[in-house]
């Protein structure tokens, strides 16, 4: 019955430390495009730039980047 | 170098006095790929004369990066598989990371700096290889060593690089704008000064000094001075490491028809360099 319970715990324990990182993982890449978009501020009515800054953020945003 | 900057570099870093000198193995390296005759076991013969240059070689050969399916066991095999060029790059690579990639002395942060040069380094290869094959590995070297005036100012004049820095965040302006107000000279000059000291080959140094300002280039260097302004400028938006700054330089029209690229293929290379990035510890380990 312990046994059980304790897989239960362990499960549970899991499963909201999955949603914690999953959340810290979100957090982190939100704050990496608003520092992408951020960077590229000054030259935002630049096509040519505003097309590189929607590159960098879809790289950033299926997992490209690894290290920051 | 523009005569009126050069006291002022001179001053700031007191000539380059204690700057670390190229080590006699990798000058001896860098003039046998320029003379024709030099064969892989001349690599070979030069490299052996510095074990731990070569275990440092191998150690990257062999690293993930590479993908090689059996093991590379020594210098001439490197060469022959990489070529000499590359083989060089991967030396002055390991001297540029232990003189001023690792160290630890300043505000600034020298570590990011480094994966900003080695990111540049990876893309300015790749846009180069699309527009011609020979250029990639001069490109990977101009990358890496683009900013390597900032490395020398971090380290010879930390004052200055303090004082960039902080115009640099408090006016929100470019590593580069904030030295033209706060020095008289730039990174670029610095850098290729430095260069020439070291014997580097000239068209190297040309491209370091030119690449803010890519089409003022003389024209045998406006090529890989192009490529290595959008190399920093897309390391930049991709988040790879750091120039010292929180913008992205423009990068002009003229600039990018020169690198003969489209979006669609910039996409490509800038998703491939990610995961060439994500494999590179090697280049980060003395």
């Amino acid at each position: 019955m312990d046994g059980r319970e304790n897989t239960q715990q362990d499960k549970a324990q899991e499963k909201a430390q999955d949603k914690a990182q999953d959340k810290a993982r979100e957090e982190e890449q939100k704050v990496k495009l608003l520092r992408i978009a951020r960077m590229f501020s000054p030259h935002q009515d630049v096509p040519l730039m505003r097309q590189l800054c929607l590159i960098a953020i879809r790289c950033v945003q299926d997992g490209g980047e690894a290290r920051g | 170098m523009a005569d009126d900057s050069l006291p002022a570099l001179r001053d700031a870093v007191g000539n380059l006095s204690d700057m670390p000198a190229l080590p006699a193995v990798v000058a001896r390296l860098t003039r046998l790929i320029g003379d024709p005759r030099t064969t892989a076991s001349d690599i070979n013969d030069t490299l052996s004369s510095d074990p731990g240059l070569v275990t440092r070689i191998l150690k990257q050969v062999n690293s993930p990066f590479y993908g090689f399916s059996r093991r590379i066991t020594t210098i001439t095999n490197a060469v022959v598989i990489l070529g000499f060029t590359h083989v060089r790059n991967l030396a002055l690579s390991a001297f540029v990371f232990d003189a001023f990639g690792s160290w630890r002395g300043s505000p600034f942060d020298i570590g990011s700096l480094w994966r900003h040069s080695i990111g540049s380094a990876f893309l300015a290869a790749k846009l180069a290889k699309t527009q011609d094959p020979k250029l990639e590995e001069d490109a990977f070297i101009c990358g890496l060593l683009h900013d390597l005036g900032k490395f020398i100012m971090a380290r010879n004049a930390p004052a200055h690089m303090e004082s960039v820095l902080r115009t640099a965040e408090a006016e929100d302006i470019l590593f580069l704008e904030a030295e033209r107000l706060r020095l008289g000279y730039d990174h670029t000059e610095l850098g290729a000064y430095a260069m020439e000291r070291w014997n580097l080959p000239e068209s190297l140094c040309r491209v370091v000094r030119f690449h803010h300002r890519p089409l003022d280039a003389p024209e045998s260097a406006r090529t890989l001075a192009c490529v290595t302004n959008a190399a920093d400028i897309v390391a930049r938006s991709m988040l790879l490491g750091s120039g010292g700054d929180a913008g992205v330089p423009l990068l002009s029209e003229e600039v990018w028809e020169r690198t003969g690229l489209d979006m669609a293929r910039l996409e490509g290379i800038m998703r491939k360099v990610a995961d060439d990035y994500s494999k590179s510890d090697a280049f980060f380990a003395s």
